[in-house]
């Protein structure tokens, strides 16, 4: 590839008015993906294929700029995150604080995905149908502990989701309250990344 | 598809020839074992025959020595039995490779390979070294010669497809491939997501989600799509680029191999191996249709033969540990897509392997519902690249392929952990940021180690290079200079870097270990450390050795305490298996003590069902 002609986009052009939207922290997802489908149907870069090299520039980074302002929009985490950033015009400090009522999940989730990978481990040493099948019984275990902590962390984002709603309804009366902004983001943070750790465990536990 | 008569491939010479100014893009499917190549014709997506009516090439390449040209396709395949040494299948394995991921089992081709550290791997034919972008060259070379002859035009443009898991290094080395063979590689396309067009290109109104579960000769790729009114939009992507059809050739392979051994009591020349692989191929595909064949090797000593029947069910014993790998791939698809099975409408199967029934038999496991085997599971991949190069000509209007990269990207940050600034998944083409500035006081530059892959330590991911980013002398924290990492629409990356202060930007080179100098290739070739099978047969002893203490301790233990739980037969035949491994430990045979390590692992199955019932029992009672 040769040097792209854009610049870097600004990280404070707001994702919202690439579609035409509202700043606020709760969108209508399914009717975002329309619209997303949409722009691409028009203005994805293959549809400038033909055309010469300056005009395919333009439209890739037409294109680029379209699509990362669907991923931002689409993730809670992220949204959150640019609508602090838009609002502030700053990020967030760079904190690592556990959200307020978390520690205990926090730990048990540590523990339980630090037993899995020594099992993991062992199981990979494990040669022979005997010695594998004497480590069944820790990763049946393991299994009903890791799915039990999912469905924690699940049932934790669905209070997130009802303080996103409650959010919302403030924002767009005008309170703008870009503390709870952070805090929201910041658990919404913690939620996916858990939910990633957990998974992938659960999925090899369950491969195996 | 259907193929192309005279008649239409002129008219389509004609009708390119009215409008000159966008020439021709070809399609092409580049795959581990089998080659193809398309073209549109009249708006539909043609595959293009050679000249003996195939339009299925072997990705097989034989070098007959001295001057002469190398052979490429089926008279290269028909060589490749006799000929091990010097005929190149399953090059794709290679591509993109350094030595330190070649792994043994790796090693075990018929051919050559060298290669090691983060050495480029090369294979040697008659003493002259060849880099894998060169062998399928060769490959594409003939492609393009091909449709050349029945298009009645020059190709010089393509769109090639890789396995939706190849890295950023792979990917590059397939266009450098194209490069070679004389072709401008218009789009890298993944191969699932062509088979995705392929199926969708006649359901352009309709929408809904599909798995496209690709297991070909060398790949497999599982990749989960949205299908919105002419849009396809791959949601989620996962694989592995080591595990496919020829996995099942070599374990199978192996079985010959000691059913042979102990049969006719001798060890395996690479030679005759290389014949029992042969036969292998041909006995799995066999018994997609039958439920037993006779492999017969004529000739194997002396005027001795060798005959032994396999039946299916002994093949699907065999394969299924392989075919099993796929499971966890498919089940983070969903995870990463968030969908269930029940939430998908179809899952279509495309390459050769698919055609095993054990593989629709785990598919329709892991998918609760019959897989759809409408496609041609060889053709359907070339057809979607195809259709890819009309989308491409602007003849298709109507369908866009909207692709994610495969793999998160990242910089290594402190302790040697990865920092994703690109996550796995993401649509492309896609940009992102990151800001840097120095931790030492007039600092002039710092390095960027740039890495792929989904482990959280640097260490356990795939390097693809470094770059030096410089500043202008300053205090610590004060220079700034925003680096930006973009994937096009190939999936590949490009690295841009521009200096907050002044304003100047440069595109970052970034030092991939595989792009190095001619002559250092040369150097390191001359260097490096062969991959001797004296060498390998001997690590492999002493590696089964170890598994064979192990197996027997562990039988020991077990009889101890569950023989009275399993039947009598059951006692005795572990019994014999044992004091049948303890003689083959005594002995200097590789391939008996493997068998005995085997059969004797084989016969604790029973006991291993104890020990799992019991671990279920507790389970159950646990989750109460």
């Amino acid at each position: 590839m040769s040097e792209p002609a854009s610049a870097p986009a600004a990280s404070t052009a707001s994702a919202f008015a690439v579609f035409g939207l509202e700043p606020r922290p709760l969108l209508d997802q399914d009717a975002l993906k329309e619209q997303f489908a949409r722009a691409t149907a028009e203005n994805h870069p293959d549809r400038f294929a033909h055309l010469p090299e300056a005009e395919k520039v333009v439209a890739e980074a037409r294109y680029t700029a379209i699509n990362r302002a669907f991923q931002t929009l689409r993730d809670s985490k992220e949204r959150l995150l640019h609508l602090f950033e838009l609002d502030t015009g700053a990020k967030p400090r760079d904190i690592m604080r556990i959200p307020p009522g978390t520690m205990d999940l926090f730990v048990e989730i540590g523990q339980a995905c630090q037993a899995a990978d020594t099992y993991f481990k062992d199981k990979a040493e494990a040669f022979g149908a005997l010695a594998k099948a004497k480590l069944a019984k820790t990763g049946i275990e393991l299994l009903q502990k890791l799915q039990a902590l999912a469905n924690k962390v699940n049932e934790w984002e669905k209070g997130l989701d009802a303080e996103m709603a409650a959010l919302d309804a403030r924002w767009i009366a005008g309170d703008h309250q870009s503390a709870a902004l952070e805090t929201l983001y910041r658990k919404f943070s913690y939620s996916a990344r858990w939910k990633q750790q957990l998974d992938e465990r659960i999925v090899t536990l369950f491969a195996d | 598809m259907t193929d192309i008569d005279n008649a239409s491939s002129s008219s389509a010479a004609a009708s390119a020839s009215e409008s000159a100014a966008p020439s021709l893009i070809v399609g092409i499917d580049l795959g581990t074992t089998n080659s193809l190549i398309g073209a549109m014709d009249s708006g539909f997506p043609i595959l293009l025959a050679d000249a003996e009516g195939r339009r299925l090439t072997p990705s097989v390449v034989h070098f007959p020595g001295g001057d002469e040209e190398p052979l490429v396709g089926a008279p290269a395949k028909r060589v490749r039995g006799i000929r091990p040494k010097d005929t190149i299948s399953s090059i794709k394995r290679f591509m993109g490779r350094r030595g330190s991921e070649i792994t043994d089992e790796d090693a075990i081709v018929t051919y050559n390979v060298k290669g090691s550290g983060n050495e480029p791997v090369l294979v040697e034919v008659h003493g002259k070294s060849y880099s894998p972008e060169q062998i399928s060259a060769n490959i594409l070379t003939k492609l393009k010669k091909d449709a050349e002859a029945r298009l009645e035009q020059p190709v010089s443009r393509a769109v090639i497809t890789v396995p939706a898991y190849f890295n950023d290094t792979q990917r590059n080395a397939t266009k450098k491939a194209g490069q070679l063979a004389g072709l401008h590689v218009e789009r890298i396309i993944n191969e699932p997501t062509a088979a995705a067009l392929a199926y969708g290109l006649d359901k352009l109104k309709e929408r809904s989600r599909v798995a496209v579960y690709d297991l070909g000769g060398g790949t497999f790729d599982i990749s989960i799509l949205e299908l919105n009114e002419g849009v396809f939009q791959v949601i989620s992507t996962h694989g592995n680029t080591r595990l496919g059809g020829d996995d099942i050739d070599t374990v199978l392979a192996e079985e010959l191999a000691r059913r042979l051994a102990t049969k006719m009591r001798m060890d395996i020349s690479i030679a005759l191996l290389a014949r029992l692989r042969e036969e292998a191929e041909v006995a799995k595909i066999r018994l997609s249709e039958e439920e037993s064949v006779e492999v017969s090797i004529p000739f194997v000593r002396d005027g001795e033969s060798f005959s032994t029947q396999v039946t299916r069910d002994q093949l699907d014993l065999l394969a299924r540990p392989i075919v099993e790998r796929t499971r966890a791939n498919c089940l983070r698809a969903l995870a990463d897509a968030k969908l269930k099975p029940e939430d998908l409408n179809e899952v279509i199967l495309v390459g050769g392997q698919t055609r095993m029934p054990l593989v629709r038999n785990i598919v329709r496991d892991i998918f609760k519902r019959e897989p759809n085997t409408s496609a041609n599971p060889d053709e359907a991949v070339a057809v979607g690249a195809t259709i890819q190069a009309g989308i491409l000509m602007g003849g298709i209007r109507n369908m866009v392929l909207l692709d994610v990269t495969p793999l998160s990207l990242g910089i290594e940050t402190f302790g040697g952990l990865m920092n994703i600034i690109i996550p796995r998944n993401t649509t492309i083409p896609t940009k992102a940021g990151e800001m840097f500035t120095t931790a030492v006081d007039y600092q002039k530059s710092m390095s960027i180690h740039v890495v792929q892959g989904e482990r959280e330590l640097v260490k356990d991911n795939f390097s693809l290079g470094k770059f030096e980013l410089e500043f202008e002398r300053a205090p610590k924290g004060v220079p700034r200079v925003g680096v930006q990492f973009s994937i096009d629409a190939d999936g590949i990356l490009s690295v841009l870097a521009r200096d907050i202060k002044t304003g100047k930007q440069k595109v970052v080179e970034i030092k991939s270990v595989i792009d190095v100098a001619d002559e250092e290739v040369e150097r390191m070739v001359a260097e490096s450390v062969e991959h001797a099978f004296d060498d390998l047969a001997q690590r492999q002893w002493i590696e089964t050795k170890i598994k064979a203490g192990t197996i027997l301790t562990e039988t020991r233990k077990a009889m101890a305490q569950y023989r009275h739980r399993i039947v009598d037969e059951d006692v005795a035949e572990i019994d014999l298996r044992v004091a049948r491994l303890e003689a083959a430990l005594e002995g200097e045979v590789l391939a008996e003590l493997k068998a005995a390590v085997q059969s004797l692992d084989e016969a604790t199955q029973p006991l291993a069902t104890v020990i799992l019932d019991e671990a279920l029992e507790s389970g159950l009672n646990g989750g109460n």
